[in-house]
């Protein structure tokens, strides 16, 4: 089993508050992970320090056995880290497929200026056909070229996830997924996720308050609560211990 | 050197740096005053305070009015009914717009009010006649109050002037009710933008106040000058911006005392500067060009190294965290039917054009001609930066002189071939625009623009008096004389060569910024313009995209303006390259549009022959197919020039894409014709007036900007999201429930429903 995350003592203040205390967490390929908690315990801003859009103020992060720690964002995503975000940040000005096709040509890297001069620099017929199968995949072919100002938020959450899986991540970060989706769609996104893994072998953090989500997607899970990890293991056992429920769950009953 | 005379040396340059001080901390007073109150980074103050300047003049000197009255009409009156025009017409309606965007409107006006005034008021300036003082013998009485160094009458006004605003500022804000909701509003500029205050009065009193600096400082100011210009004025503000960034943009009272420190470090610099050169003779030409660079350094600097100023608005303001995600810099929306048709008339304008040139072999049509094609060329580095990268640079006009003095010193000094010489001033411009970038390349938005125009007036200040790079005193005397080349057969001495040389330049320029627009470095660049973020969670270096991106925007202006030089035989620096010029480049392009390349060539048509052929009448000649048919109240000022395109850049904030591009609602016959002429699939124009709604979605008030219309979607489906922090720490249990009956947000976020 190779290690794809490594955050060891992961720390970050703003102003007033310490939004992440110490956060220490492991996740080995293939693995499928939670990570829940209250709204503000610092589950956005633990993707962030891990992506390093934010500068932490202490700690160690390694991905795939690399020391990214200080690293900027590109880098780290580079070096295996793909995401999507709890507020989208798709781009304007572009189709569906054009998310997926920058995402490929970077991950290829070979965009060089001078092959754009001579016009080298257009979409393949090769690039486009393996964005298509990942569009494929999330049932997006048909908006493929859609301005993404004409998508719906569920579906705007899935060109994300579509833009971070052409980058073929080792560790993909999800950011509350469902969230503009409904029952059958998130069940489905599940189940693509779920598909695309057992080919492609990364591991999943997932965000989400979605409970029932949470219990039937992840093997392990973490509880973050005011910035510290309060309980981790099993996912049914996190669910169920009471420090847990009092924290976040409150009376709610873990589907069984 | 002896003790007591180094400090009497101190004390007099301190006295001395004083009243200029004062000047520039009454304008930097002005200016963090409506920067604060409304968020405007107003770049038209300089031209603002001309216009009280030269109204003074006017009335002063040739209705020879006595003082007062002068100075009640030019500042009393006039200057204040700017700043309420301003702000009523203007800057109110866009109080939601981007920052960037009311930047690039105020950059409008710095062009167009001057001119304006100068047409209305029939005002022509003089060269060569110095401004008059408001006050009596004000230049040749002198008070020595410590014995160390003799005030004149103005200056003392000028120290006066500026303590009687900063008390009056501190009198209105401590004891009327509407200087304490003004304060308010300085100490949270979000206040305004939430209408939490009666906001309007606020502001409307905020830019009548700080145009009332802007009129005294003018007037007070203008003796100095040897006439009256627009560009001094200008460049008099951008020395106030630095005495403000000095005071970091955040106080009234820091931006005085940033007014005043300025004012005395440059007295400091011209005193004590010359004495280190005495045993270091190769200071001095360093030093004879730093002290009118301080200000520019300083502006840069600050800018730069201090990030602070750049959330200077949001320092301490309670709701700072309280913002819509800032609309990008336009969406690419193109109305096909209003692309088609100006098309068609570019296509047939060109035709036109390229006839009566080539046939006729009118000398001046063909200086013109070639003019457009190669002021296009410059242009066309715009649309990279700008259109492409989405940065506001103000320095492309230091891009294109740098292309031109390497010609220039290449060839008088080697006697290299002139088109290598092109190439190779093209290649330098690139490199000093990547190394520029690199310290300002991940500011963005006004700062940019700020940092880069800080920039374009050291080179304007310091780099061109140096005689490996202007020419320094030869150049002054012998001039900057290029030549023209002879390529094969063709000597292109005669200028219909040249034109046909520089079109095929153009072309392949063109071509190039077309390919670049489709292949990975112009995804890669609309992928940063519309979430930084999200470009960089895929691996895209926004560094290293932008360093590209201005080296190559320098390639480009570097080989315009080393064509423009070789067209004119000369550099022409002064009326060519100045900062102002360039600003007046970066109005015009992003007011026709610089998202495209026809954007810059109509930009480039409009700039070289929209003088001559519409102001002139000359149109009606050729129409009425005779060269005396041109109607009497031809000629109109050529001014108009800049007053036009100035306040068309108004629109740039609501419609980022340019004029032509514009989606607007077009004349109906127009539309008609259209659908004639294109015998359209049932389902394409509504589709096309869909496009064009939802794209052309920034209407202020609203404003779910184009892209980010799915984030502005995302609140409600995620209800108590990261922004509301208090929700965590308050409710855990709420949360858990708000995540498990998560509403079915499955809505389409189309943007019309999200302006709606
Ligand atoms: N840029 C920032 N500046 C200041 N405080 C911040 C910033 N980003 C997050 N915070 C604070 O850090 C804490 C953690 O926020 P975070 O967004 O990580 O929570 P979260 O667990 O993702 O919550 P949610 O479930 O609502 O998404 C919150 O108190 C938040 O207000
Ligand atoms: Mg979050």
């Amino acid at each position: 089993m190779n290690r794809v995350l490594k955050a060891q003592g992961v720390t970050k203040r703003f102003a007033g508050i310490t939004a992440l205390d110490e956060v220490t967490m492991e996740i080995d390929e293939g693995e499928r992970v939670g990570l829940i908690g209250p709204n503000g315990a610092g589950k956005t801003t633990f993707f962030n320090c891990l992506l390093g859009v934010l500068q932490t103020d202490g700690g160690t992060v390694e991905i795939a056995g690399r020391d990214v720690t200080g690293a900027p964002a590109y880098r780290r995503a580079k070096a295996g880290i793909g995401r999507t975000f709890q507020r989208i940040e798709l781009f304007p000005d572009c189709t569906v497929r054009d998310h997926l096709v920058i995402a490929e040509r970077i991950r290829r890297g070979d965009g060089r200026l001078w092959k754009d001069i001579i016009g080298l620099g257009r979409p393949r017929p090769a690039e486009v056909a393996r964005c298509d199968e990942v569009l494929e995949l999330l049932g997006l072919v048909e908006l493929a070229e859609e301005p993404i100002e004409r998508l719906s938020l569920g579906q705007g959450r899935l060109v994300e996830v579509g833009r971070a899986l052409m980058t073929e991540p080792k560790l993909l970060l999800l950011d509350e997924p469902s969230s503009g989706l409904d029952r059958s769609e998130t069940t489905a996104l599940a189940k693509t996720l779920e598909e695309v893994q057992s080919t492609q072998g990364f591991a999943i953090l997932l965000v989400e308050h979605d409970v029932e989500l949470v219990t039937s997607f992840t093997t392990r899970s973490y509880v973050l609560d005011f910035g510290r990890l309060i309980a981790q293991g099993p996912t049914r056992e996190v669910m169920a211990s009471s420090e847990v429920r009092d924290a976040y769950l409150g009376n709610f009953e873990v589907a069984q | 050197m002896n003790q007591t005379s180094v400090s009497h040396d101190f004390f007099q340059a301190l006295l001395q740096g004083v009243p200029p001080g004062a000047v520039y901390a009454l304008v930097a007073l002005g200016f963090v005053l409506t920067y604060k109150t409304s968020g405007v980074f107003n770049l038209a103050f300089g031209a603002q305070a001309y216009v009280s300047a030269a109204m003074y003049f006017k009335a002063r000197v040739i209705w020879e009015w006595p003082t007062v009255p002068s100075v009640i009409l030019a500042v009393f009156v006039m200057a204040p009914l700017i700043g309420l025009i301003l702000e009523r017409l203007i800057f109110r309606p866009l109080r939601t717009a981007p920052a960037v965007a009311r930047l690039v409107v105020a950059a409008g006006l710095a062009v167009a009010i001057p001119y304006l005034f100068d047409i209305l008021a029939d005002f022509t300036a003089v060269a060569g006649v110095t401004p008059v003082g408001v006050v009596p013998d004000g230049a040749n009485v002198f008070y020595d109050p410590f014995g160390v160094y003799a005030y004149s009458r103005n200056e003392l006004v000028s120290m006066g002037v500026a303590l009687v605003a900063m008390a009056g500022l501190v009198a209105l804000f401590r004891f009327s009710a509407i200087g304490v909701r003004m304060r308010a509003v300085v100490e949270s500029p979000k206040m305004t933008e939430l209408n939490g205050i009666p906001a309007d009065r606020v502001s409307a009193l905020s830019w009548a106040l700080s145009s009332l600096f802007a009129g005294v400082a003018g007037v007070l100011i203008a003796p100095r000058f040897n006439t009256l210009a627009a560009a001094d004025f200008f460049s008099l503000m951008v020395v106030a911006i630095a005495a403000a960034a000095v005071g970091r943009l955040t106080s009234l009272p820091k931006a005085m005392a940033g007014g005043l420190l300025l004012g005395i470090i440059i007295a400091q610099l011209n005193t004590f500067l010359p004495r280190w050169s005495d045993d270091h003779a190769w200071v001095s030409t360093i030093q004879d060009n730093l002290t009118p660079s301080v200000p520019f350094v300083v502006l840069f600097g600050v800018v730069v190294l201090v990030p602070s100023i750049r959330r200077s608005r949001e320092t301490g303001d309670p709701l700072a965290g309280v913002e819509p995600p800032p609309p990008s810099l336009g969406g690419e929306v193109r109305d096909p039917r209003r692309a088609l048709i100006t098309r068609l008339i570019g296509f047939a304008a060109l035709g036109v054009v390229a006839i009566v040139v080539l046939a006729r072999g009118d000398q001046l049509w063909v200086f013109l001609v070639t003019q457009a094609v190669v002021i296009g060329i410059i242009f066309l580095s715009i649309t990279v930066i700008t259109g492409m990268a989405g940065q506001i640079s103000l320095c492309q006009g230091t891009f294109a002189a740098i292309g031109a003095f390497t010609v220039f010193q290449l060839v008088d000094r080697y006697n290299l071939s002139v088109l290598m010489a092109a190439l190779i001033g093209a290649a330098v411009a690139a490199v000093v625009g990547a190394v520029l970038s690199l310290p300002i390349r991940k500011l963005g938005g006004i700062w940019t623009a700020i940092a880069t125009l800080a920039f374009a007036y050291f080179f304007d200040a310091v780099l061109v008096k140096l005689s490996w790079i202007g020419g320094g005193d030869s150049a002054l005397l012998q001039g900057t004389a290029v030549p023209r080349p002879v390529i094969g057969p063709w000597d292109l001495a005669d200028d219909k060569y040249y034109l046909v040389f520089a079109s095929v330049i153009l072309i392949v320029v063109a071509m190039v910024v077309l390919q670049l627009r489709k292949g990975t470095f112009g995804r890669t660049l609309v992928a940063l313009r519309g979430s930084e973020v999200g470009a960089e969670s895929i691996g895209i270096s926004a560094g290293r995209a932008r360093l590209v991106a201005f080296a190559v925007s320098a390639f480009i202006a570097g080989l315009g303006g080393a064509l423009l030089a070789i067209q004119q035989e000369n550099v022409n620096y002064g009326t060519n390259f100045v900062p102002f010029t360039a600003l007046f480049w970066v109005v015009i392009v992003v007011t026709l549009g610089s998202r495209t390349v026809r954007g810059a060539l109509n930009a480039a048509a409009s700039f070289a022959v929209f003088d001559q052929l519409i102001l002139k009448g000359t149109v009606f000649a050729w129409i009425l197919r005779s060269p005396t048919a041109i109607p009497d109240f031809f000629p109109i000022s050529g001014k108009w020039v800049y007053v036009l395109f100035g306040l068309a850049a108004i629109q740039f904030a609501r419609h980022p894409e340019g004029l032509v591009e514009r989606p607007a609602s077009m004349p109906k016959f127009i539309t008609k014709l259209v659908a004639l002429a294109r015998p359209a699939t049932p389902a394409a124009v509504p589709v096309a007036v869909g496009a064009g709604a939802a794209g052309s979605a920034p209407e202020p008030d609203t404003t779910p900007p184009t892209g980010t219309s799915a984030k502005a979607a995302a609140q409600p489906a995620a209800p108590v999201a990261t922004a509301e922090p208090a929700a965590g720490d308050g409710s855990p249990k709420a949360a858990a429930n708000g995540g498990s009956e998560r509403p079915a947000a499955s809505s389409p976020a189309r943007t019309e429903d999200a302006v709606s």
